[in-house]
């Protein structure tokens, strides 16, 4: 994906990202971390997403940051997570943000992205009706689910 | 004539290091949580359960 990204550091595992974001609210540091779990012998990656809050060395994505650079963060993001399906091709990452104002940012990203990320990923979001469908632009999902084709 | 050694950038915009792990951070403890819980309520995509 030959996008416009910040430069991102990952960890020996390929589980942890980190970036900066940089905007007028100064440099904020992202982290982007996978984890295997585990659903009654199904197991899946969650892909988790906060800002390092550097006063307590937490993590917090609740904060808006308004530095003005989503779409930059946004294929960050999405990079980390062509970098960890390609390391790990089997794995079916899920996504969601904590509210649904992020989760929509996730369908924002994958929309603006779709014609770069289509032929690599297969990603299924749920609808609230529906249930799991093939991603399309325009619809409101609750989740996503993300695999390497 | 010498040839110059031009060093090139890696096209790669990222760079490997050691990193903290914030596996027992109470946020990404929650996400796990969460997720879990979605997944078990909602389950998985039929096509993806028939590759398993």
């Amino acid at each position: 994906m030959n996008l416009r990204k910040y430069r991102y550091s990952v960890s020996d595992t390929y589980l942890d990202y980190e970036f900066d974001s940089e905007g007028p609210r100064g440099r904020i540091r992202k982290i982007v971390r996978y984890r295997p779990r585990d659903i009654d012998g199904i197991t899946y990656v969650n892909l988790g997403f906060g800002d390092l809050d550097p006063k307590t060395g937490r993590i917090d994505d609740l904060v808006i940051t308004n530095n003005q650079d989503r779409d930059l963060i946004l294929a960050t993001v999405a990079a980390t997570v062509l970098e960890f399906t390609g390391r790990f091709p089997d794995a079916t990452v899920f996504a969601m943000g904590s509210t649904p104002a992020r989760t929509r940012l996730y369908q924002i990203g994958i929309a603006i992205h779709w014609n770069e990320i289509e032929p690599l990923l297969h990603i299924s979001g749920y609808e609230q009706n529906e249930g799991w469908q093939p991603f399309r632009r325009g619809v409101n999902y609750k989740a996503f689910l993300i695999t390497r084709k | 004539m010498k040839k110059k050694h031009v060093k090139k950038k890696s096209a790669k915009p990222r760079a490997k290091r050691k990193m903290n792990d914030y596996k027992d951070d109470p946020f990404f403890v929650r996400k796990d949580e969460q997720a879990d819980a979605f997944l078990r309520k909602h389950g998985f995509p039929e096509e993806l359960l028939s590759q398993k």
